[in-house]
């Protein structure tokens, strides 16, 4: 857990230069698939319009994330990293984490463990 | 012919599908045993008692091609050593029944070019056709030429369809359920500040109430609420139910609407083509529909866009997908990721002078790459599972992001299928197997398209599958390529060692002409030496392949030997020009014919075939003169030479050939 909290703070700094008055907390809910996907990529990509470019996804009610959802939040970040942005997921259940390390996207998002966590914290700076 | 019917409805009523290797495969292995041992026999022979030293330049570059043609033959025959036959139901009679609200959504990825709008058409109109749910069903043109006229014909399409009585039903239906959502909502709202205050009397009886213990109705009433509230083992108040309610119908409404904003089932896509940037070719063009263009479908049928698809493409494919699991009484996903159909043609002119018709690869060769789960997948006619693409695509992107973060803002261009070479087809299928996907080879022809039908084009074509395979052999080697089992292994190099052989066959067409003007020959002894070793080798080779290729027009396969052979320059080309890292760009596969007579893309198969045509009358001149030679090795290189010429005809011929005037 500790590596993870280093590793986090690390790429928080490395971000450092963005300036993240809000963060905009996303909470999606049951199954993230492709359908759920594409809708919450839209949601973000208004965000992201609206000059909202940090974004955190709350995880605590996503049941079950296939990779077509994943994919979508991937595309979401493409989307806020395009405006120096950043995204992150928090809350995140044991399923959707396996998916993460699966196919390696857990180094690409940040991730928070729970609200108001100290690494969440930093994003805010 | 040989469509031996996979789709069979006499198969047990509790079995929905089986395999079972191929007819002659026991024969084929017993010839392929002594093919192999009688060929290395052959070339011990060679090496140990027939090189000839006083013509080393030529005779180490023959003993060599020998060896590699050893090596490619063994490897062919290995990968055949298991070919599967399959039979399955199709979907609609499984046993049991497939559920039908269960049923997977399909999109249908038509790629199209610079194609003209009338052939997309076709194929737009075939695949509206396909049978299957049309609510299920969604069609996509991915248009990278961005051409105004196809997205005008999409659009006029989609309306048309839009109007068609199968839609407009299912729009009803969805009005309807929605109107009745509607409706339960309405009602709610009118009942809850009456329930809430109801409750809200109930549960704070004013002490004057409560001490009367003779009011019984009130008890009762009390009793009620106490027991509609009840559930899962605690109190729930009405006022929360009644909020959860509303969220359910809400959330209901919601997804009656979006499922009426998705009703249109044919769809036009282009995506953006930035200068300067990469934009990976059809890997690029797929992968923009999968991540950005909005679609969603469980499995996609991806389509040449001259490919006509047969109505019962998605219902024949589809039961692959899913295993049922007795003891959960339900159709499970299973690992099955990719199902190939074959490529056919409809436009094949008579005698097939292009060497189009593939039913030594879509028969024996797919059937054997099938039985070691190593089916290719060949970019068209073919059903993908999303997840399993995704997926696969996904720990590749985080594998180029970790290397270079750049690589995001290419996300939707490289994450899915594979866009490191041209042939983005098999490399894909090669990282889903390698990700421990399985593939299936499903031997009935489905759909039909356009093979190019001059020489121009289909040389383009066939440098573009030597020179994308070539790439892959050095980007991913299947040798180091982990999760390959070592036959999938033996599969793709084997494959990839094959497009290697212009220069073996450089050699062999080189030898006669050698010996015509200089007399010089690289094996010691031509005589009869020479026949006893080489003769039963070869014959034995014809034998094997033979038995493989049973069902197989002896036409074609002729062809396919003669496009192997007179195709070496093309073969040495794509070799250098991947070795020497030139730039390779995607060439389209033109769809229209190009008119001419193209003797200039074949002239060192010209010069080669005049060289060998006069080399021939030459030695023989020189006999005539009163030169001494010896007859066998004379007669043993006219027989050599006729089957080089009649291998490279094929070639001129098609140089030259017109279609004929109606």
């Amino acid at each position: 857990m500790t590596t993870i909290g280093t590793k986090l703070q690390f790429s928080i700094i490395l971000e450092a230069t963005l300036v993240c008055a809000t963060v905009q907390v996303i909470y999606p809910t049951g199954l993230l698939d492709s359908i759920q996907g594409n809708q919450l990529r839209q949601e973000i990509n208004q965000l992201v319009d609206n000059g909202h470019p940090c974004i955190l996804i709350d995880c605590r009610d996503v049941e079950l994330m296939d990779s077509s959802g994943l994919s979508a939040l991937v595309m979401a970040f493409q989307k806020v990293r395009s405006v120096g942005g950043t995204l992150g997921l928090r809350a995140i259940n044991d399923q959707v984490r396996m998916l993460l390390e699966l196919t390696a996207m857990d180094g690409i998002f940040q991730i928070f463990p729970k609200e108001g966590s100290p690494q969440e914290a930093m994003m805010k700076q | 012919m040989m469509q031996a019917l996979p789709v069979d409805v006499g198969l047990p009523r509790f079995k929905n599908q089986r395999s079972r290797l191929k007819r002659n495969t026991l024969l084929f292995r017993y010839f392929a045993i002594i093919n192999l041992i009688i060929g290395l026999w052959y070339l011990q022979w060679r090496f140990n008692n027939s090189i000839n030293f006083n013509l080393l330049w030529l005779s180490i570059p023959l003993l060599l091609a020998e060896i590699y043609s050893y090596i490619n033959g063994s490897m062919f025959i290995l990968g055949l050593w298991r070919p599967i036959e399959r039979q399955i139901k199709p979907l609609d009679q499984l046993t049991p029944a497939f559920p039908a609200k269960d049923l997977p959504t399909v999109d249908v990825f038509i790629t199209c070019y610079s194609e003209p709008v009338e052939l997309v058409q076709a194929t737009l109109e075939a695949a509206l056709h396909i049978d299957y749910p049309t609510t299920k069903l969604r069609v996509y043109v991915l248009d990278d030429g961005n051409s105004p006229a196809m997205k005008a014909m999409v659009e006029q399409r989609c309306a048309e369809d839009l109007a068609s009585p199968e839609l407009v039903a299912a729009a009803e239906q969805i009005q309807a359920e929605q109107a009745q959502l509607q409706a339960q909502l309405d009602r709610l709202h009118q009942l809850t500040p009456e329930a809430q205050a109801a409750e809200d009397f109930l549960e704070n009886l004013p002490e004057s109430l409560e001490s009367q213990d003779t009011d019984r109705p009130l008890r009762f009433l009390q009793v009620l609420q106490k027991f509609f509230t009840f559930q899962n083992g605690q109190h729930r108040s009405i006022n929360e139910q009644l909020l959860a309610e509303e969220k359910r119908l809400k959330q209901a409404i919601a997804r009656q609407n979006y499922a009426l904003s998705n009703l249109p089932r044919c769809l036009y896509i282009a995506r953006p083509k930035p200068q300067g940037r990469p934009h990976h070719a059809k890997a690029g063009n797929i992968n923009y529909a999968l991540f950005a263009g909005g679609t969603t479908g469980d499995f996609i049928l991806t389509l040449d866009a001259d490919h006509l698809p047969d109505r019962n493409i998605v219902k024949h494919v589809l039961p692959y997908f899913f295993t049922y699991n007795p003891n959960c009484g339900k159709y499970e996903s299973n690992r099955i990721a990719i199902v190939q159909t074959p490529q056919d043609f409809y436009n094949l002119p008579k005698g097939d002078p292009f060497g189009h018709s593939a039913h030594l690869f879509y028969g024996p060769i797919q059937q054997g790459k099938d039985g070691f789960n190593a089916a290719f997948y060949t970019g068209t006619n073919a059903v993908l599972r999303r997840e399993a693409l995704v997926n696969t695509g996904l720990k590749y992107f985080s594998k180029a992001y970790e290397k270079d973060a750049s690589r995001l803002d290419e996300f939707d261009l490289i994450g899915g299928i594979s866009s490191i070479s041209i042939t983005e087809d098999m490399n894909t299928a090669m990282r889903l197997h390698a990700a421990g996907w399985q593939s299936i080879y499903h031997n009935e022809v489905l759909a039909k398209g356009l093979a190019p039908d001059d020489l121009s084009s289909t040389l383009k074509q066939r440098l573009r599958w030597a020179q994308g395979t070539i790439q892959v052999l050095l980007q991913e080697n299947p040798w180091m390529k982990p999760g390959l089992t070592f036959w999938q292994q033996l599969q793709y190099f084997q494959t990839m060692y094959s497009y290697f052989s212009g220069f073996a066959t450089f050699i062999f067409l080189l030898c006669p002409i050698v010996y015509f003007f200089t007399g010089g020959i690289p094996v010691d002894s031509y005589g009869l030496d020479f026949a006893l070793h080489f003769t039963p080798a070869f014959i034995l080779n014809r034998i094997t392949f033979l038995t493989i290729a049973w069902g197989v027009p002896a036409s074609e396969l002729w062809r396919s030997e003669q496009y192997a052979v007179a195709l070496f320059p093309l073969f040495i080309q794509a070799v250098w020009s991947v070795l020497t890292r030139r730039p390779i760009k995607f060439q389209v596969t033109p769809k229209q014919r190009q008119s001419g007579i193209y003797l200039n893309l074949v002239m060192p198969q010209l010069t080669i075939f005049c060289l060998t045509t006069v080399g021939i009358v030459w030695r023989g001149g020189l006999w005539l003169a009163g030169q001494p030679i010896d007859p066998w090795v004379y007669g043993l290189n006219i027989a050599w030479s006729v089957y080089n010429l009649a291998l490279l005809w094929v070639i001129i011929q098609a140089a030259i050939w017109q279609p004929q005037r109606a």
